[in-house]
């Protein structure tokens, strides 16, 4: 069965809503349409690839559509827990998206395992026992942005974001590391298509580098827009702007930047490189940061199934935070709040053939957890 | 806030303006001949694109890209006016509204049908690449002063047209009495598909001219679509000089509003604050300049009176 | 060989050039036309008598094709135009000066002119000189802007714009509304000249009944979308037309 199949027969599942003979249900809420999608299609794509590589058929995955609208995630949560009953919850990539379905979501008693939006509330005080972020909690990649500037001898950095929470979460992150000074601080529009302004205030400074969290279109806009200026400050940057998915947009403009991230393509542990190949192999492309994490997402879940029953609450948790299960990012812990522990990569873009990529430059944070944890009480 | 940067901030925003007012003439032409509010402009603006993308991407060639994002755009126009759009106006715009709304979905899930949901890319071609030397010391990207020029060459062309030309007297005829223009002989159904038709193709020019130094992907034809309905409403309805000039009040606003409103709220508060608080309200202005504008003229700057 | 074309067009296509045939004309559920019927001949005016609202217009909208009718035929040049679009009609030779003139108020003067050419092959695109001959004004005026004009003067340029068409057939819908005295004359030396030019056929509504009886070759009178009484000018009791349309 090809995953294809998979995941039509999933979607089959879904509407026609016959009870297959499932151990464990999830609903995967995820955006597969609009701007959004191609981060979506990714986690699906890693998730449903890790599903297949198990061989186990006591699995079934319900997959819909968001949109990337908070509304319609709430609807299809509120069906999925009460029509479709479905065990564990998972795939959201967008925090606003997340904080509208996991509270209500843990509440009602199902797991939650995050693939991609770690927001600080689910991380501090609004965290909760079934609540599982597999990725990150969104400020790490910023935070260790801040510490590669230092380790670069950069001293003062203008930084930039769209001024939305994740955005001034981002340089929150960011500053929370760095030493230096700030050449300038700019929140840009969400949404914002040209930095043209922003550009030119970034070269009337006198700063020695440029921080950015632009993600999706924004950031292909803000690098073309970038190496066309003729500004020739060094980029630092989460791994959103610079992911597999975009950069064959962005080209050659993105070369060389470096960007911090918790997987590359190129981690030698053996789990990554059979991901990589088998991912290749599967879909045609170059797997992402997204699908790396949809991929872990789904591992976890099957490590923790293979231990105990879904319907054992406390026995599955536990095995959930044992977090026994082979990481494509090597070594993988959870902190006490249910996030991960784990080293942050330095990428850097480089050119293969056609294809433009990330290689592992550097570490730039070691088992580093976030900063929320200790407000997290059980 | 030296002298150089805001000049290179004022040109920033003319060059935003050209790209909005290629976009939103199409739209008040529309609006002006047919009495059609067509939601789907931005995804002509979209078609244009990927069109270029596409074909850039296949020859290598900027220019033919440019050309082909016309064609494509007015293409998938004219194919949409005559199947779709000229079932509704005689329609209220409300039924208008539903229709080109159902179009965008149907074009942006059909282009991701075909191109998939990764951004595609679109460069700026070597010879206009990077930055040259205005007088004065103002390093100003290359591409960007040509998107000026290609915008203010539209400007003059679309003026020409339709001020100079039997097409234009057709355009202008229609605006006022489309039961008249019929009776005196033209086909006024020919006349709307290419009236609808040259509207696309401009769209789909600005998609292309933007696209270059932008992201193409699906949706990126709708938060320029929103600016474009702003601009005509500014300008007056079916303006085509009001669409120019509210263009380019809304280019230099939203540009300069970004960059002096956190510094102004600077003098007056902590810099971090000033920041967020500027940003937020650098957003809202070209919304306010609307607002402003409808108080002091209703049907805006150049729009007929009701 | 085929024999010269003759320059009349009577001999083509029979003596009408219009030939309305019993039409019925609904607006929704409103009978606006019954049974109606006319003849339009070049070299002839035919005129249109009636009071307010009795279906006057309607009949020059159906003829022109701006609505549609419910039953009968219209035949205009032999041909059946009955459900042929305004624009059809407008190309094949129907010119229509309409109520209130339309004339197009943000255009020029000698672009509302142009606006004629629509029906003209590239080379006929021109305005003939009779009519800056019939209203001197409106080359005075060339540049001005239609909605600028007095409404005597966008009269004169409504039926200018008609005339650029070179129609076969003229219809004009009250054209001394509201118009002052001098303009009136002028207006009617220009039918009374299209008419003895003779290839052109005329259909006029007025209810100016002076002016109407002075132009007249043939005449209908209507009330509630019917004609009541029909007949050559020369013979028309003038009485008993005043009578059925006085209000």
């Amino acid at each position: 069965m090809t995953i294809r199949t998979l995941i039509t027969a999933g979607t089959l599942a879904a509407l026609s809503a016959t009870t297959a003979l499932a151990d464990v249900k999830v609903g995967m809420i995820t955006t597969l349409s609009g701007g959004g999608a191609g981060l979506g299609i990714d986690v699906r794509d890693g998730f449903m690839l890790a599903v297949e590589q198990s061989g186990r058929d006591d699995i079934e995955v319900i997959i819909e559509d968001d949109q990337r609208k908070p509304d319609v995630a709430v609807q299809l949560a509120d069906r999925m827990i009460q029509s479709e009953q479905v065990d564990i919850l998972t795939g959201i990539v967008w925090s606003n998206l997340a904080m509208a379905v996991v509270p209500s979501a843990v509440a009602q008693g199902k797991f939650y395992l995050s693939p991609n939006a770690g927001p600080s509330a689910l991380a501090g005080r609004g965290c909760d026992p079934n609540y599982f972020n597999i990725a990150w909690q969104n400020d790490n990649l910023h935070e260790a942005a801040g510490a590669y500037a230092n380790d670069a001898g950069y001293t003062n950095s203008f930084i930039l974001a769209p001024n939305y929470p994740a955005g001034q979460d981002a340089l929150m992150g960011y500053k929370r590391m760095y030493d230096g000074e700030l050449g300038g601080e700019i929140y840009t529009q969400l949404g914002q298509t040209d930095y043209a302004a922003e550009i030119a205030q970034i070269r009337a400074s006198d700063a020695d580098s440029v921080f950015f969290f632009l993600p999706g279109g924004m950031g292909i806009s803000f690098l073309k827009q970038y190496a066309d200026s003729g500004v020739d400050l060094p980029v630092v940057g989460p791994a959103f702007s610079f992911d597999q998915g975009i950069l064959q947009a962005v080209g050659a403009a993105a070369l060389g930047v470096h960007n911090t991230s918790q997987w590359s393509k190129d981690l030698d542990n053996p789990t990554n490189i059979a991901f990589v190949e088998s991912f290749q192999a599967e879909f045609g492309r170059l797997p992402s940061l997204y699908a790396s994490q949809g991929f872990d997402t789904a591992n976890l879940m099957i490590s923790a199934m293979e231990v105990a029953d879904v319907d054992d609450q406390d026995a599955f948790r536990a095995a959930l935070e044992a977090a026994d299960f082979d990481s494509t990012r090597g070594d993988f812990a959870f902190g006490p709040n249910h996030h991960p522990v784990q080293d942050i990569h330095v990428r850097k873009v480089v050119q293969e053939g056609d294809v433009f990529t990330n290689v592992i430059v550097a570490t730039a944070l070691t088992d580093h957890a976030d900063a929320y944890a200790a407000e997290c009480q059980f | 806030m030296s002298m150089i940067l805001l000049i290179e901030q004022v040109l920033n925003g003319l060059q935003f303006g050209v790209m909005l007012f290629v976009m939103a003439a199409g739209l008040t032409l529309v609006f002006g001949v047919m009495g059609l509010i067509n939601l789907a402009h931005g995804s002509l603006y979209m078609i244009g694109a990927f069109a270029a993308a596409t074909v850039a991407g296949m020859t290598g060639s900027f220019l033919l890209a440019l050309a082909a994002s016309l064609a494509a755009a007015a293409a998938a126009g004219a194919i949409v006016e005559v199947v779709v759009i000229r079932r509704l106006y005689a329609r209220d715009h409300l039924d208008q509204v539903l229709a080109t709304f159902a179009l965008i979905l149907i074009f942006s899930e059909g282009t991701r049908w075909l191109f998939g949901s990764f951004p595609l890319f679109l460069d700026v071609p070597d010879w206009l690449r990077g930055p040259v030397s205005l007088p004065g010391g103002i390093l100003y990207p290359a591409y960007r002063l040509a998107i000026i020029g290609v915008g203010l060459a539209v400007a003059l062309g679309l003026w020409a047209l339709i001020a100079r030309t039997r097409l234009g007297i057709r355009i202008r005829a229609g605006e006022s009495d489309r039961e008249m223009i019929a009776a005196l002989g033209v086909d006024i159904s020919k006349l709307y598909t290419l009236v609808f038709a040259l509207g696309a193709a401009l769209a789909g020019l600005a998609g292309a001219l933007v696209g270059a130094i932008q992201s193409v992907q699906v949706g990126m034809g709708e938060p320029v679509m929103i600016l474009a309905f702003v601009v005509i409403v500014i300008g007056g309805i079916g303006s085509i000089k009001g669409a120019l000039v509210a263009s380019l009040l809304v280019g230099v606003t939203d540009t300069l509003g970004g960059v002096l409103l956190p510094v102004a709220f600077a003098q007056i508060m902590q810099p971090s604050n000033a920041m967020l608080v500027g940003s937020a309200l650098a957003s809202m202005l070209i919304y306010i300049l609307m607002a402003v504008v409808l108080v002091v003229r209703p049907s805006g700057l150049y729009g007929a009176r009701a | 060989m085929f024999p010269p074309i003759p320059k009349s067009s009577k001999s083509i296509w029979g003596a009408d050039m219009l030939n309305v045939d019993k039409i019925d004309l609904h607006y929704g559920a409103a009978q606006a036309l019954r049974g109606v019927s006319l003849t339009a001949t070049p070299g002839r005016v035919m005129t249109v008598l009636g009071r307010n609202g009795v279906g006057k217009t309607t009949l020059l909208r159906a003829i022109a094709g701006r609505n549609a009718v419910s039953a009968g035929t219209i035949r205009f040049k032999g041909q059946d135009v009955t459900r042929t679009r305004s624009e059809a009609r407008a190309r094949s030779g129907i010119a229509m000066v309409p109520q209130g003139r339309e004339i197009f108020p943000l255009l020029s003067v000698k672009e509302n002119l142009e606006t004629g050419y629509a029906r003209l092959p590239r080379r006929d695109r021109s305005i003939p000189d009779d009519v800056f001959e019939l209203f001197p004004v409106l080359k005075d005026m060339l540049g001005r802007r239609g909605g600028d004009l007095s409404g005597g003067q966008q009269q004169q340029l409504a039926i200018g714009r008609a005339l650029v068409m070179r129609p076969d057939l003229l219809v004009l819908d009250e054209p001394t509304e509201g118009i002052q005295p001098s303009i009136i004359k002028d207006i009617g030396r220009a039918i009374t000249y299209l008419r003895a030019k003779g290839d052109m056929a005329i259909v006029l509504v007025e209810q100016y009944f002076e002016f109407a009886r002075d132009l007249a070759d043939d005449y209908v009178v209507m009330d509630r979308g019917e004609i009541t009484l029909a007949g050559a000018a020369a013979d028309m009791d003038e009485d008993e037309v005043l009578r059925r349309i006085a209000v």
